[in-house]
């Protein structure tokens, strides 16, 4: 008896787990374009519960997304993952396309290819509400300890600190948590998301300090190699700045992130 | 945001959390339980070729850390060999292999506590060295070991949070998810850490009413 | 039926036996005497091979089977064995304990196994715990069940290693009629034991062994009203 009782309950899981994994790979007829993204970054991807009570991934990036994907006929699959994963996750396949407020840092066309930049934002500093008149300078950021988030380019901007001690993680919720909680001094974090986060979270707020903007912006990460798709992205790209899109966007993003 | 408002909100995120740390700790300990034991006897084989083989399996997966094997099979597999898992199989694949370890280990000591004289009986009556195994020796060994499989299910339960480093959507990760919507860096990972008491207390007296039921068939 | 040819026996640097040459003929009953540490279970212990011989031929019924090609597991279906713990195996029924090989190794059907079985329990005076686990019976009782169950093979000869040593002294005698029931049946048997009453009483040849040889044998009259070495006459002082 014991035996047909651990027999089925081992079934029973196996099912599960099949179903799970056929869930994960849905089954759409069409196209579909993978996109992975860091979704801890809003306005540019951020998760919500919508009015359905579902999760859903959301921002700027997100309708980029969504228009590249019409422009190929194909639908858009978003996946989450840890900011540090994503470029090996494209060159592993398992996602077609990167778009997650990610600069062209010249050691990554190593690894990928990257579209034009379709948006250029600035850096932030920022502090705890008390410490504001502290911090006006990037000088006065010497000898600090920084939060950032790995891998970014507010990592290396952060490195370029003299005497800095760097606490990199992968979230930037951890991060801010890191200063309010005190274990940092000040966070080097992107502008937009900077805002979003200051206006949600008490005591923190951004500073002057302004780190110098070298004609940063964000790109489109492809499979090093494909030219196709490389090419297809940067049409997309060119249509949506052209028309306003991109500001459009960026607007509705914001507000959307606000919401909360 | 109070915990119980939260929990409630959200609990269709906790749901799939829980859903996903229930079903890939199941894989680890059903698949590590048969993996595990195929390694065991593989340890006991004659052919040291085999036997090293198994020692060497053993002493790997309990010597590094979880998450540096998870790393290896979902990103170094995918790079090096061309080999990509999605982030379930990493995961499932990473708890099976890692408890079939630590199963083995288990395994060893419960074949190894089975009186010798056991295997002398059945020998002397003719059986060989594989059918005394699977009908004397294996069902006894078992049987003692039963309670310490039982604690390698509750720390698995423990252990897949580590999936969460993949993108799996067990219950830390999803707990991450949340933190990311309310900007609330705490309460989420509060109300997980409840929710993994609840699974392993519950198992651990799931667990305590078959070990007396056990004892109690041992008509002593 | 089994022939001894100069065997010996080492566990590491312990010489346990030192050479031993012996012969024992079908239908005998051989009971093994001798002080602690002479050797004598390891002696029986080969004879089934439990213990690998170090040196020397024993050859069961014309055929060597210390021979490193021989199949021990088709010569230990024709020897039983009886140990001193009994070793029943407890997670399964008096039934199922003296069933398991003929229907295993021998492929008999279920119901001719226990046909057998109930037999078998019939002789030994147990039928009435065919249903019984181990756990529940007395050592008297379990001793014989081992014995039951190593008949069960129909062997050709039944290896007792101190099968009484064991027991409470109110049930040495349970077991030891059963015993002799088989050897008056005509079975062939080696025995060590301290059951000095036993040996002369029921066997046919007294072999005394210390230091891991053989020091003495004979009938049971010659060995024991009539010792002729110093050492035989030291032991059977000591336990007579």
């Amino acid at each position: 008896m014991k035996k047909w009782g651990i027999l089925f309950v081992a079934l029973l899981m196996v099912t599960s787990v099949l179903a799970a994994c056929g869930n994960d790979k849905s089954n759409t007829a069409g196209k579909k374009i993978i996109v992975g993204m860091s979704a801890d970054f809003p306005p540019y991807e951020f998760h919500i519960k919508n009015e359905k009570g579902e999760d859903e991934v959301v921002g700027f990036d997100v309708e980029i997304a969504k228009e590249i994907a019409k422009d190929l006929n194909a639908e858009v699959e978003i996946k989450d993952m840890k900011f540090e994963s994503l470029l090996n996750e494209l060159e592993s396949g398992r996602v077609d396309l990167v778009i997650s407020g990610l600069s062209p840092k010249p050691e990554r066309l190593k690894q990928i290819d990257m579209s034009k930049i379709y948006y250029k934002a600035e850096q932030s500093v920022v502090s705890r509400t008390a410490d504001k008149d502290k911090y006006t300078t990037m000088e006065s950021l010497e000898g600090l300890k920084i939060g950032v988030q790995k891998s970014s380019i507010q990592e290396d901007i952060a490195k370029e600190i003299p005497n800095a001690k760097l606490t990199s993680l992968s979230k930037i919720s951890d991060i801010v948590l890191q200063l309010t909680s005190g274990r940092v001094d000040v966070a080097v974090l992107e502008g937009p998301v900077a805002e979003s986060f200051v206006k949600q979270v008490d005591g923190i707020t951004i500073t002057d300090a302004k780190p110098a903007n070298e004609d940063e912006g964000y790109v489109v990460g492809v499979k090093k190699g494909n030219k196709e798709m490389l090419d297809q992205v940067n049409t997309t790209l060119d249509r949506l700045i052209a028309d306003g899109s991109i500001d459009k966007f960026v607007a509705e993003a914001s507000a959307l992130a606000e919401k909360k | 945001m109070e915990l119980f408002t939260m929990f409630w909100e959200y609990r269709s995120y906790f749901l799939t959390g829980v859903q996903y740390t229930l079903i890939l700790a199941a894989i680890g300990v059903l698949c590590g339980f048969v993996l595990g034991l195929i390694i065991a006897l593989l340890r006991m084989s004659s052919w040291k070729i085999v036997r090293f083989f198994g020692h060497a399996w053993v002493e790997f997966l309990r010597g590094t850390p979880m998450l540096v094997q998870l790393l290896i099979i979902h990103y170094g597999f995918a790079t090096v060999l061309g080999v990509s898992f999605s982030p379930i199989e990493s995961g499932a694949i990473t708890l099976t292999i890692n408890s079939s370890a630590y199963l083995a280990e288990i395994f060893r000591a419960g074949i190894e506590g089975v009186d010798r004289g056991q295997g002398e009986a059945a020998r002397s009556l003719g059986m060989s060295k594989g059918m005394t195994l699977r009908f004397i020796i294996i069902p006894q060994a078992l049987k003692s070991v039963l309670p310490a499989i039982g604690n390698e299910f509750i720390t698995i339960i423990k252990e897949s949070s580590i999936v969460s480093m993949i993108g799996v959507t067990e219950i830390i990760f999803q707990s991450g998810v949340i933190v990311g919507i309310t900007y609330d860096p705490m309460t989420p990972y509060l109300i997980a850490a409840i929710m993994y008491f609840i699974l392993t207390f519950t198992l651990s007296r799931i667990l305590g009413v078959f070990e007396r039921k056990l004892k109690a068939s041992d008509h002593r | 039926m089994i022939t001894v040819k100069n065997l010996h026996k080492n566990f590491g640097p312990l010489h346990i036996l030192k050479g031993i040459d012996l012969e024992i003929k079908k239908g005998e009953v051989v009971v093994v005497i001798g002080p602690s540490g002479s050797g004598k279970s390891t002696f029986l212990r080969c004879l089934n091979l439990l213990e690998q011989p170090t040196d020397g031929e024993i050859k069961f019924e014309g055929k060597s089977i210390t021979d490193k090609r021989h199949n021990i597991n088709n010569t230990r279906e024709k020897m039983g064995m009886v140990f001193q713990q009994f070793n029943l195996f407890p997670h399964k029924t008096v039934m199922d304990n003296i069933t398991m090989a003929p229907i295993r190794v021998k492929k008999l059907d279920k119901a001719k196994a226990e046909a057998i079985a109930v037999d078998l329990l019939r002789t030994v005076g147990l039928e009435d715990k065919r249903d019984a686990y181990p756990s529940q019976l007395s050592g008297g009782q379990k001793q014989r069940i081992a014995i039951a169950r190593a008949l069960a093979m129909e062997p050709h000869v039944m290896l007792f290693d101190e099968p009484t040593s064991a027991l409470d002294p109110e049930m040495v005698g349970e077991v030891l009629d059963v015993m002799k029931k088989l050897a008056e049946r005509g079975m062939t048997m080696v025995i060590v034991t301290h059951e000095m009453g036993f040996a002369r009483e029921v066997g046919d040849r007294i072999i005394f062994m210390d230091q891991g040889i053989v020091m003495e044998q004979g009938t049971p009259q010659e060995v024991f009203n009539a010792p002729k070495h110093q050492r035989t006459q030291d032991f059977l002082s000591k336990v007579l």
